[in-house]
């Protein structure tokens, strides 16, 4: 079980790993209205969904770890909301929600919206920016929308990673 | 799932919000280039393959999208390179494209003498940042330094805004935080360099304050002027680095000042070689003026 465990975690690992380098690759991905995507959003909700509420944090944590290094910005910050994130739609996904394509999509575009708002408040809103309205329109929303196609795919990666890679007791 | 389960990972939760939070304040206290610096060393070689990867995919990608006959003698041509390249060193690539990129600075470099020029490559583009930031492959142990010029053989591209052991990361001109003297090389008129998001989004510059009998006109050539800027960046870029063309001139929206819309001269979004100029005359003098302004972004 547990080495069942360690494996999933790993092979997680190094999916995430790979996703961040591939967002951070330019030119890999087109622009769409100068936005790209972020691709470790849906690979931790897409997770969540087959793994327990602290695996999922753990997730969301290493993945915001992530950007936070590539960003930038406060460490730490990207990975509290997303480790929040993956927390939630873990808990969702084991109590109310139903384990299917449909809502892995929608909660990745749940927990996108939520992580652009967050950043539109503390990046444009709250530093009074006269642009704040143009670039949640215009940057924010299409990032999210984005965001969300790579959800299709890496749902089925990771129903596949957590099935396969689980010990008979677990499922 | 049980009650007592939920309480035990919620606690868990809580203890990760509680390590953010602290974490997020100590970066806050002190820089977060220690930790960053760390992880960059880390997964600079990786950024490094995969956007060598990436250009390898979209060279081939645009092979596929000629002619047959383009392809074919095309691939004769590369069969007789390959034969070549096989018989060179194991670098020689690399340092063939360099020297190439070198040559393309020489006119930069033979006008300005004081120029240290640094060449580095765009290995990463973070999705998240809302103004395009690119990461390059030299850092601190190259001698690169925070607010360092980073240019292409077109123009100026932006500064470096973020210095790790083995890559930076580059702001670029169409930053918010891109406040710069900026000088018409045909009228010698001064104004200063800025970017909102909208045009930015346009692909374009402002160049602001221009007086309202302005003789600044479509088509002029607009050079860093070299002077600084109270907030903005200016100041620490050297003298006459091509900005872009002017492609507007329009009244200010704010005041009876006029504006000039200004296309830049370096593809600013998807800038591939760039050079960074580690030192020029008047640096020092630069980083004091930043110093004392408290810096930028």
């Amino acid at each position: 079980m547990r080495r069942a465990g360690a494996l999933r975690g790993m092979a997680y690992g190094a999916e995430f790993l790979l996703l961040y380098l591939l967002q951070q690759v330019p030119g890999l991905f087109p622009e769409i209205s100068h936005s790209l995507p972020v691709l470790l959003i849906p690979a931790v909700v897409t997770v969540a969904f087959f793994e327990k509420e602290v695996p999922a944090m753990v997730c969301g944590l290493f993945c915001g770890l992530l950007m936070d290094f590539g960003s930038g910005s406060f460490l730490g910050a990207k990975a509290l909301e997303i480790a929040i994130g993956g927390y939630c739609v873990s808990f969702l996904a084991s109590e109310f929600l139903k384990t299917n394509l449909l809502s892995a999509v929608v909660s990745t575009l749940a927990l996108g919206g939520i992580l652009s708002f967050l950043q539109w408040i503390f990046t444009a809103f709250f530093p009074g920016s006269s642009e704040s309205g143009y670039l949640l329109l215009y940057h924010l929303l299409p990032r999210t929308l984005y965001t969300a196609v790579f959800a299709v795919p890496l749902y089925y990666l990771n129903r596949f990673l957590a099935t396969r890679l689980r010990a008979p007791a677990d499922t | 799932m049980k009650k007592g389960s939920h309480k035990k990972s919620l606690g868990k939760l809580l203890m990760v919000c509680v390590l953010m939070g602290c974490l997020m304040l100590s970066t806050a206290a002190f820089s977060s280039s220690g930790f960053g610096g760390a992880v960059n060393l880390l997964l600079m070689p990786m950024q490094r393959v995969s956007a060598a990867l990436s250009e390898q995919i979209t060279a081939n990608a645009e092979e596929t999208a000629t002619s047959k006959e383009d392809l074919l003698s095309e691939n004769e041509g590369l069969k007789a390179q390959v034969n070549d390249l096989n018989r060179q060193l194991i670098n020689y690539d690399t340092l063939k494209r360099e020297n190439e990129e070198y040559k393309k600075y020489l006119g930069l470099k033979e006008e300005n003498q004081d120029y240290q020029l640094l060449a580095a490559e765009v290995i990463a583009k973070d999705p998240d940042d809302l103004y395009g930031s690119i990461t390059i492959d030299q850092g601190s142990r190259d001698g690169v330094s925070k607010n360092d010029p980073v240019i292409t053989d077109a123009g100026l591209l932006g500064w470096v805004s973020e210095v790790f052991p083995t890559s930076s990361r580059v702001t670029t001109l169409f930053h918010a935080d891109a406040k710069f003297g900026a000088r018409d090389s045909q009228t010698q008129e001064t104004g200063i360099m800025s970017c909102t998001v909208q045009s930015a989004d346009e692909g374009y510059l402002r160049m602001n304050y221009l007086d309202s009998t302005t003789k600044v006109q479509e088509g002029d050539l607009v050079v860093t002027s070299g002077l600084a800027v109270e907030s903005g960046f200016g100041g620490l870029f050297p003298r006459n680095l091509t900005v872009g063309t002017v492609k507007s001139v329009s009244r200010s929206e704010s005041d009876a000042s006029l504006y000039a819309l200004v296309q830049p001269a370096v593809d600013l979004k998807n800038p591939k070689d760039v050079m960074v100029i580690t030192n020029f005359a008047g640096k020092s003098a630069a980083d004091q003026n930043t110093a004392s302004s408290g810096g930028n972004s």
